[in-house]
């Protein structure tokens, strides 16, 4: 019976020895969820184990009972720690929060409490006794109503625990199946053990083999935390990772079947679990089996698989591998859809710019950072000659013409290393040797945030063309300066050479006229007069359109000097007198008395205003008279005015007399239409402007109004 | 007026003809006249002449009529000249008539020519 004692005793000790053992090997994997309620668990065996030894192996009653006593303090918790395990290990450890451990505390607590104040009570133990026929074995005790009410509230526990592990083990994948018995399987035990006990079937009477077997549970709930490979991590944090996933995993058996299919694979095949679980994998997928056989050892990647219709449509790329065994046999296939649907569209729409890029007229180059040639368009080729395979892993530079300096170059590769925007034109050299005009925008594609450059893209332009079109306007450009330059140096000749035998030409009819060689009869000197006339009618156009040409070029400057309004009238007066006087036209000419006798002008131009509204007036008058008057308008302003009365000039065209080389319609009376315009356009030159009063079939009146200036 | 010996004009132009008429008019205005139909020709001249008068024709063989104008005006002995500038080239006319005393444009009225130089000699007599 004593040796029975040692036995016991021993086989406690190496329950705590292995609790020890545990304790050391859990705390290697503290991290794992579940580990600190199976440390809780162990403490409370190995308490009980303790006090158990003591409990037998004391021999003064008061000190047996201390001991059976403090066993309750292991007795009343190990229940909560193993149900706590239990929860955390089927992920339902947020249930269990503080509050609600603290409340399944309670009954724990009242019994521990109960267990040391029961002398007082006994209302766990209504009678307690040493044990019979030996000073060694437990307390002899008779059981109090609170016993019950603590082993039902035990049982209620580990009941909950063991059905939180039967479930896991129906739930999950073969697999983890192996572990989760293997908890089974301990917590079988300890409920062996508590039977036996329950019912007395002890092999010894009376000791207690409970905390025995808790320990030999233990040590299954700790192989079923720690010991395969796969386990490190909980299988129910793999399960919630599994549901978790986005990619719809479907593990099917050697046979095809449905083993284990995650939320998102039931989304993707809109199916409820139960409708699948234990179904043919090719209700799902129908190429299933050639896939099967397909897969070796490795992931391989599977159909391509679409799913619903219109907008709704969704595609998947499918991954498939076989599950081994720790021996390396298959046990099943693992199948997983990943959706690919949104990179399906980005890749088209990729692809659609990649198609319009190519389709661009520009030639695209990307090249590296450091400038190697990564990708073209067909522009690029088409414009230099280089296909897209010569031209890829090649630097740019064998597109150079050695036309830019080094500098250039330079410049240009310090804006761009700089993550600057480099814009220019450049001469390149195609494939064939020939050049051709660019223009090209380098953009540097910066990666943020370290601001670090990944890419260059070049956009090129061939502006050959426009070069050459910008070169001929150029030249044309420089051409028309030149004919112009010349039809004023033309003019100039002309002008001169126009004037110097008109000198000739009006010297001698003037000196003819005169009498200078002898004396003339009135018909002789009225054909030098004819000739003088002439000779004036023709220097009068003659600077009139050297007038026109140096206005139209910019070249006529008004140049003011002294002059006296009364001289400057005489002398037009000489020059169109002849032809006043044929036409047998009164002329006269008044000057305003207010008007000062020397004014600032330029008397050149003045007298060809002046000499072109007398001819004017001559030309369209038959009868009567030609007036001119110098005026003094108002303070600022003086006048020259011509009036006749001639044929006058319908309304509609009195501003069209002033552009150039125009002629009222109907007109017959020749001329360049020069003179009118002339006059208006030295007017404007000089600050002034031009009025026109007339009535058809009385007579027009001109007024060059002009800025007074005086000396 | 007849004792007092007559003021002399000098001439320089390349056309014979405008000679003819200049020299007829500046007769009439009552000056003596020389003539020159080339450059360097009326510079070499000058050098010896103190003309009252110089009708100057710009474009000239030999020497322009700027280099004759520019040389009349760097010698002392022709400070008292009257240079009347007789062209038909109004630009280079109007860069020059600063340093000349009057610009006549051709073509140049006999009369004209002829009124001009008789009142020049006004105030001498």
């Amino acid at each position: 019976m004593v040796s029975d004692y040692y036995l016991y005793i021993i086989f406690l000790v190496i329950g705590i020895v292995i609790s020890l053992y545990l304790t050391f090997r859990l705390w290697k994997i503290r991290n794992t969820p579940g580990t600190y309620n199976l440390l809780f668990a162990i403490f409370c065996v190995a308490f009980w184990s303790f006090a158990s030894i003591f409990e037998v192996a004391l021999t003064n009653y008061t000190y047996k009972l201390a001991a059976a006593k403090a066993e309750y303090l292991g007795i009343s918790f190990l229940a909560l720690s193993i149900l706590s395990f239990a929860l955390v290990y089927t992920g339902r450890g947020i249930w269990m929060t503080r509050g609600r451990f603290a409340m399944l505390s309670i009954i724990p607590a009242i019994t521990f409490f109960l267990a040391i104040t029961n002398d007082w009570h006994h209302l766990l133990w209504s009678y307690a006794s040493m044990p019979q026929g030996s000073l060694m074995g437990p307390v002899l005790v008779e059981h109090g109503p609170w016993y019950f009410i603590n082993v039902a509230y035990q049982y209620a526990l580990l009941l909950l625990a063991t059905l939180c592990f039967i479930q896991i083990a129906i739930k999950s994948h073969k697999l983890y199946r192996t572990q989760a018995i293997i908890i089974l399987a301990g917590m079988a035990i300890s409920w062996i053990g508590n039977l036996l006990y329950m019912f007395r079937l002890d092999p010894l009477p009376g000791l207690d083999w409970t905390p025995l077997t808790f320990t030999f549970s233990i040590v299954a709930f700790e192989i079923g935390l720690s010991q395969f490979g796969l386990m490190d991590v909980l299988p129910v944090a793999q399960n919630s990772a599994f549901n978790a996933m986005l990619d719809g995993i479907i593990v099917a058996d050697l046979r095809g079947r449905v083993v284990e299919i995650n939320t998102s694979a039931l989304n993707i095949f809109q199916i409820q679990s139960n409708q699948i679980i234990g179904q043919d994998i090719q209700e799902l997928l129908h190429d299933w089996v050639q896939w099967n056989t397909e897969t070796s050892t490795a992931f391989e990647i599977g159909h391509e698989i679409v799913l619903g219709d219109g907008p709704n449509k969704r595609n998947f790329s499918s991954r498939i591998a076989p599950i081994l065994n720790q021996r390396g046999r298959a046990t099943g296939h693992i199948t997983i859809l990943t959706d690919i649907t949104d990179q399906k569209i980005a890749q088209a729409q990729m692809l659609l710019q990649v198609a319009a890029l190519e389709a661009a007229r520009n030639g695209i180059v990307i090249t590296s950072a450091k400038g190697k040639i990564v990708w073209v368009n067909q522009a690029f080729s088409t414009m230099t000659g280089f296909s897209r395979e010569e031209a890829i892993g090649n630097n740019p530079r064998i597109l150079k013409s050695n036309k830019q300096t080094d500098e250039y170059y330079q410049e240009l590769w310090q804006t761009i290393s700089a993550g600057k925007v480099w814009r220019g034109e450049l001469i390149n050299r195609r494939k064939d040797g020939s050049e051709y005009y660019e223009e090209m925008t380098i953009t540097p594609l910066i990666e943020q945030p370290e601001g670090k450059i990944t890419n260059f893209i070049a956009i090129k332009q061939n502006i050959s063309n426009r070069k050459k079109s910008e070169e001929d306007l150029l030249q044309a450009h420089q051409e028309a300066i030149e004919a112009n330059r010349m039809k004023t140096q033309l003019l100039a000749n002309v002008s001169h050479d126009l004037r110097t035998p008109l000198g000739a030409i009006m010297g001698y009819s003037e000196m003819l006229e005169k009498g200078v060689f002898g004396e003339v009869n009135a018909e002789q000197k009225n054909a030098a007069s004819e000739i003088l006339d002439s000779s004036n009618q023709l220097l009068a156009f003659v600077n009139n359109l050297i007038g026109e040409a140096q206005i139209e070029t910019g070249r006529l400057v008004i140049r003011p000097a002294i002059f006296k309004p009364a001289e400057f009238v005489a002398g037009a007066q000489t020059i169109a007198g002849f032809a006043i006087k044929k036409k047998n036209l009164k002329f006269v000419v008044e000057i305003d008395p207010d008007l000062p006798e020397k004014i600032l002008g330029d008397a050149y131009w003045l007298k060809q205003i002046l000499l072109n509204l007398i001819n004017n007036a001559t030309k369209f008058t038959e009868n009567g008279s030609i007036k001119v008057c110098l005026l003094l308008a108002d303070q600022n302003h003086w006048a020259i005015q011509v009036s006749d009365t001639g044929a006058g000039i319908p309304k509609e065209a009195q501003q069209m007399v002033f552009e150039a080389f125009r002629q009222v319609e109907g007109n017959t009376r020749g001329g360049s239409g020069l003179g009118l315009s002339i006059v208006s356009q030295l007017t404007t030159l000089m600050d002034g402007k031009i009025e026109l009063q007339s009535e058809l079939g009385k007579g027009s009146t001109f007024t060059v109004i002009l800025p007074l200036k005086v000396p | 007026m007849t004792n007092e010996p007559e003021p002399m004009a000098f001439i320089i132009e390349d056309d014979e003809k405008l000679i003819t008429i200049f020299a007829r008019a500046l007769e009439e205005a009552g000056f003596k006249v020389h003539k020159a139909m080339d450059g360097q020709q009326a510079i070499q001249s000058l050098s010896n002449l103190e003309p009252a008068v110089v009708i100057l024709d710009l474009h000239l063989p030999g020497a322009t009529g700027d280099k004759v104008l520019a040389f009349i005006r760097s010698n002392d002995h022709l400070k008292n000249t009257t240079v009347i500038l007789a062209t038909a080239d109004q630009i280079m006319a109007d860069s020059l008539s600063g340093q000349s005393d009057f610009v006549l444009l051709k073509p140049i009225s006999y009369s004209q020519l002829r009124d001009l130089t008789a009142r020049l000699r006004q105030p001498q007599e």
